[in-house]
């Protein structure tokens, strides 16, 4: 790890809460969620579908909807900027010329009765005044940059008629249309095969240290993780539980959640063996447990659990947990050990 | 493409020859017959009648009756059983009636339920949304007749719209530009009823396409692009929505015939609703099966129309 403290923060959300209302019943999708981006790191939000990854990737975009959704505290500071006070025209020139996004759905994420010339023109259109054929070169080149063979050929053709690896290149193109400071990938393989996974995946890696561009990497997929992350928060209903660097997270977790999902990982070491799970589903954000949202699934869980909300907790360098009941017993016999598991030194 | 077309113009000749069959039956197996139109009356001597049925083939067996019926029906020599007039220069006629009427109605109804529609489902859940959407199932829920009623009393004690007819009589000898105005006045009040029908229905169903394609992946991704909000909603959800209406664009033909019964009736408009339902008061099976089967052509030829159009509009159809 070299440095990275140094590097200044391009992006930090702090407390941010989002709730989504209907009639009377509030669902917390988010409770005062923090984290940070830094110029050119990559950084992986990480948990189980439902906890608020996407929410809380959308807020960054201004694209909350509202209503039903309702942000009553919090500030998300892009480049020093609060973009929850910024006027919709301000959103817009942040949209895509400074944060872009892709989505996790390429077959629907692409408008189907537009041919994609046209809809990464309209990326580079949107935010600068370029026309004609110099546009069509720039469209040209940021295909070929994420790597579609003829790419003039490309140009004519509509979403349909391009696989799902392709269209999801072309949804990133369209991210790379102005050259954005930030990049918010929201599991952006999550829809596709197994082996165009991994070809997206060294894609983000290529293009990332190509342009120096930073990456909010989105996933439920503790393998990418391993993969592509500088530095990883892990997330569960609503709140984040445990952060760090990529080797505290795998080498030393510090929260049961982190562990479980650890655990649930396909290791090499122990094939053959039933995969383990962690039992249970994440909670209903309208209908959150008392206390620890993750007492209910948890194997560590003490009385005080299901009483009281865990504060974040000091593990060290930066690595932060909300579980107290690990860091104190852990502690008392005086061994954060390394949990047992795959091994992730090699990565 | 050729062979697109070639295949669904076939398919449609076969559905028209099944339709002129079933139409033919349902009118001759409905109870009455044109010979006891009023068997009361004491012209009609048993003598007559079986001169009528055999003038007008009635004593032949159905599929021989049906053959001599779309026999001259091909040939254009149908005649009316009322009053022994071609039944396609009849039909042609009150066609000509019912043209301006249809078309001042559907423009009307087209024009006026796009923006309401895209406007309500845009601004979802605001004050415009609610008051239009309490509108439209006010003027749903409104029987046409009494609306018609309400709306004449308003409008003709008020401003002297003119209520009856194509025209005001005796007006022969006024100029061109007197005879076209007055035409326009009285299209007025017909047209504009029966488009407000339509205009509820039809906004209501552009909301409600305009609100599905706006909660769609590619609509956030335009937002994300950081484009204006008009690019994102008139360009890049619009686009989509609209496509179903080109289904319905090719299906307004049949409104060409059919007209309107009851707008028809209520202003004494002489259009071809009011022909084709005083014929079946009457019993006139020519007039009836003509009307029916040239319906049955344009119902055919809307929905060829719009399967073309669709193929224009939606990249993701090709042949
Ligand atoms: N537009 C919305 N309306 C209501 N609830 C929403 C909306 N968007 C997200 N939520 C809720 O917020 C929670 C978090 O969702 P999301 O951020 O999509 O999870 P994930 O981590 O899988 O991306 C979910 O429980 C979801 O039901
Ligand atoms: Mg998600």
């Amino acid at each position: 790890m070299q440095g990275v403290l140094d590097k200044s923060i391009l992006l930090s959300v702090q407390e941010l809460t989002v709730n989504f209302r209907a009639e009377a019943i509030v669902a917390r999708a988010l409770e005062g969620v923090s984290y940070e981006v830094r110029q050119g790191e990559t950084v992986c939000l990480v948990g189980e579908s439902g906890c608020g990854k996407t929410v809380s990737a959308l807020a960054i975009l201004g694209l909350i909807p509202q209503p039903p959704g309702e942000i009553p505290g919090g500030r998300i500071l892009f480049m020093g900027q609060n973009i929850l006070e910024l006027s919709e025209e301000e959103l817009q020139n942040l949209r895509g010329n400074h944060i872009a996004m892709v989505f996790q759905e390429p077959m629907t994420s692409l408008n189907p009765v537009f041919t994609v010339g046209e809809q990464i023109g309209e990326a580079i259109t949107a935010h600068q005044k370029v026309e004609g054929d110099e546009l069509r070169e720039r469209c040209i080149r940021l295909l070929k940059d994420v790597g579609i063979p003829s790419p003039a050929e490309r140009l004519k053709d509509y979403p349909h008629q391009l696989s799902g690896g392709q269209r999801q290149r072309v949804m990133i193109a369209m991210a790379l249309a102005c050259s954005p400071q930030l990049v918010i990938a929201d599991e952006p393989t999550t829809a596709l095969d197994v082996t165009i996974q991994k070809q997206i995946l060294d894609l983000f890696k290529t293009l990332k240290s190509k342009k120096g561009m930073s990456l909010l990497y989105i996933t439920h997929d503790l393998n990418v993780v391993a993969n592509i992350a500088d530095r990883v928060y892990v997330m569960y209903a609503g709140i984040i539980t445990e952060q760090g660097k990529k080797r505290d997270i795998f080498q030393n977790p510090c929260h049961p959640y982190t562990r479980g999902l650890i655990a649930s990982l396909p290791a090499r070491s122990k094939r053959g063996e039933a995969l383990h799970s962690i039992p249970g589903t994440v909670p209903d954000p309208a209908y959150k447990p008392r206390g620890c949202p993750f007492h209910p699934r948890c194997t560590y869980a003490v009385k005080k659990c299901s009483e009281e909300f865990p504060e974040m907790l000091d593990c060290g360098d930066g690595h932060l947990s909300r579980c107290p009941v690990v860091l104190s017993s852990e502690r008392k016999t005086n061994t954060i050990r390394t949990h047992e598991g795959p091994h992730y030194s090699d990565l | 493409m050729l062979s697109f077309i070639g295949r669904s113009v076939i398919q449609k000749l076969v559905t028209l020859f099944l339709v002129s069959i079933v139409s033919f039956l349902i009118i001759h197996i409905a109870p009455g017959e044109p010979s006891q139109v009023n068997p009361l009356n004491p012209k009609f001597t048993p003598e007559i009648v079986e001169r009528f049925r055999k003038a007008f083939h009635l004593d032949k067996p159905l599929h021989v009756q049906y053959f001599y019926f779309y026999k001259d029906l091909l040939t254009g020599k149908t005649t009316s059983w009322k009053d022994n007039q071609s039944v396609l220069k009849k039909i042609w006629e009150r066609f000509l009636n019912s043209l301006p009427l249809f078309i001042v109605g559907t423009l009307i109804t087209w024009t006026i339920s796009f923006p309401i529609g895209i406007r309500a489902a845009i601004a979802r859940g605001g004050i415009y949304d609610r008051s239009t959407t309490f509108l439209a199932y006010l003027l749903i829920s409104i029987p046409g007749f009494f609306f018609a009623y309400i709306l004449i009393i308003f409008v003709v004690t008020r401003f002297h719209v003119p209520v009856i007819g194509m025209e005001t009589f005796g007006l022969r000898e006024a100029t061109t530009i007197h005879m076209i105005m007055d035409r326009i006045w009285h299209l007025l009040l017909p047209s504009v009823l029966g488009a407000t029908g339509g205009v509820a229905i039809l906004s209501r169903y552009v909301r409600s396409q305009m609100l599905e394609v706006e909660s769609q992946d590619y609509v956030r991704t335009a937002k994300a692009k950081g484009l204006p909000p008009e690019q994102v909603h008139y360009k890049h959800a619009l686009r989509n929505a609209l496509l179903p209406f080109v289904t319905m664009f090719g299906l307004i033909l049949p409104g060409l015939i059919g007209g309107s019964v009851i707008i028809e009736s209520i202003f004494s408009w002489p259009g071809m609703g009011r022909m084709a339902y005083e014929a079946i008061l009457a019993r006139d099976y020519p007039v009836i099966l003509t009307v029916n089967f040239i319906s049955a052509v344009l119902v055919l030829a809307g929905t060829f129309l719009s399967d073309l159009l669709y193929l224009m509009v939606d990249p993701r159809i090709r042949l």
